[in-house]
């Protein structure tokens, strides 16, 4: 454990940390490090022996210093836990227990992101971001926020040639109100895109998450809370490394999801009471 | 950046890291944490404060200390780092930065592994893995296994799936002739040394000037295969499918 903690143990200086962030732009002498970082020629001298010490940086044949291959992975696997410290407030009050372990291990890939803390926000981003959708629109939701509204968008949205992936859980059918609200001919429309598998729709038993997603961005990520309870809240982002976390999830859950042979625009489930 | 450096800080000592560790199992008093772990009482106090003040652990309505979800996410965190640290050597001269970020992120389901260090012994594991797979091979090669074609000819029989990925610019050895029924796909180059069945895989870096590797990380561990099927996925969808017959054959 040793090697462990002395790694962790240079990361965990601010102005080392600094030191192995500037060399990441390129070598630099040990002149130019002090200067960019308005730190002292003594503590950068002590610093970068430190570095040397645990391979972490090399000095190269013109004498200036850069990252090692080792030096170069450590520092990669910092977003990890800047992602973490950045977002503490929220990891705290809500559970990574039932992410599969190796998107735990990537959620540094989430940092470039804005939280999303008011409902209306989350109405609004995810309607907003449908409507801006050209390829797709992938969903995995333990109960849609539903209105008529969302069915209205959404058909608007096939029309335009996007397809649609839903994940819900077994036998899920939108309230009464939705159904008796949204117009037949909308209905119909869903029902015949489902036919034709532009809209697709499977289901898993569990589903704590709640994530809507589109070709060009993330409009909502919501981990569940501590105590497992579903969120509405979470984040949104633009951003592409985000964006691909989000869909190597969704393909994750979506090789383990369920297909029926039923869909809600049917009516109740077959068998049902 | 100080919530970030106040955290690695936190987990940059051995005995916090123990005792964080320890928590892992289940929640634990004070009593049992020094005990279980021979540390003293007053040492576990002091580090147990702290991991508190950061947040990392909390006290329960019982009195005992548990992990919170920020402690627990941090030790997830932890397991690529320790990959890294005690392969230090290995990432000193092999070169990382080919591989997608994603499975930097994922080196820790790497862990349970062992190191062949030679061309011989990994050449002959490849064609041993052969032998036994059942289900399917996959491969990310610079060259063709001149022993494979009899074996993939009886693969082939049992119904296994062959699957290769090699590099656009490969010369085949001078009267070589692949194995008809694999599926090949190529991509511009190959720099990751990637071997796989359903029962066993391997997987190797290359040199930090670029070159293809023969030592490699070998393991049946389940997560270690599963990093690299995925790692395999992640290539073969990028790679052009190769039609018809080989190119450069002499």
């Amino acid at each position: 454990m040793e090697t462990l903690t002395d790694l962790l143990f240079e990361l965990s200086n601010d102005d080392r940390l600094n030191i192995l962030l500037e060399l990441e732009e390129g070598p630099r002498n040990l002149t130019k490090i002090a200067k960019d970082l308005g730190l002292t020629a003594q503590g950068t001298s002590r610093n970068v022996a430190r570095l040397a010490q645990i391979s972490m940086i090399e000095r190269n044949s013109s004498g200036d210093y850069v990252l090692t291959s080792f030096g170069e992975n450590a520092l990669g696997l910092i977003a990890g836990y800047e992602f973490l410290a950045q977002e503490k407030d929220y990891i705290l009050s809500h559970s990574t227990r039932y992410l599969p372990p190796q998107f735990v291990s990537r959620l540094g890939e989430l940092r470039r992101n804005e939280r999303v803390t008011e409902i209306l926000d989350v109405v609004s981003s995810t309607a907003r971001a449908l409507r801006a959708a050209s390829e797709y629109e992938w969903f995995i939701t333990p109960g849609r926020l539903s209105s008529p509204r969302d069915i209205v968008d959404a058909v608007d949205a096939l029309k335009r040639g996007v397809k649609i992936r839903a994940i819900e859980p077994p036998h899920y059918v939108p309230s009464d109100k939705v159904m008796s609200e949204t117009p037949r001919e909308y209905l119909d429309f869903f029902e015949q895109s489902w036919r034709k598998g532009d809209l697709q729709h499977r289901c898993l038993d569990e589903v704590r998450i709640r994530m809507y997603m589109t070709d060009r961005e993330v409009a909502i990520l919501a981990l569940p809370k501590r105590d497992g309870e579903v969120d509405v809240l979470g984040y949104h982002s633009e951003d592409p490394a985000f964006h691909g976390w989000c869909r190597d999830l969704f393909e994750y859950y979506w090789m383990r999801a369920r297909q029926e042979n039923w869909f809600w625009t049917q009516g109740r489930y077959p068998g049902s009471s | 950046m100080e919530t970030l450096t106040d955290l690695l800080f936190e987990l940059s000592n051995d005995d916090r890291l123990k005792i964080l560790l320890e928590l892992e199992e289940g929640p634990k008093n004070l009593t049992r944490i020094a005990k279980d772990l021979d540390l003293t009482a007053q040492g576990t106090s002091r580090n147990v404060a702290r991991l508190v003040q950061t947040s990392l652990i909390s006290r329960n309505p019982e009195g005992d200390y548990a992990l919170t979800p920020y402690g627990m996410t941090s030790l997830r965190l932890l397991s690529s780092y320790r990959f890294l640290s005690e392969n230090k050597q290995y990432f000193l001269s092999h070169d990382a930065s080919v591989l997608p970020y994603q499975f930097i992120n994922r080196l820790g389901e790497l862990y349970v592994n062992s190191f062949q260090g030679d061309f011989i012994t990994t050449f002959a594991k490849a064609e041993a893995m052969m032998r036994v797979a059942e289900e399917y091979v996959y491969a990310m090669e610079e060259q063709f296994h001149p022993n494979a074609p009899p074996i993939v000819a009886e693969k082939l029989k049992l119904g296994v799936e062959l699957r290769t990925i090699l590099p656009e610019t490969i010369v085949p050895p001078p009267g070589f002739r692949p194995a008809a029924g694999v599926e090949r796909r190529l991509l511009p180059s190959v720099k990751i040394n990637l071997f796989m069945t359903d029962k066993e895989a391997f997987f190797g870096l290359p040199t930090l000037d670029g070159k293809f590797e023969y030592s490699v990380f070998v393991s049946e561990d389940q997560k270690f295969r599963r990093w690299c099927l995925d790692l395999f996925e992640f290539y073969w969808a990028q790679g052009k499918p190769l039609l018809g017959s080989v190119p450069n054959l002499a």
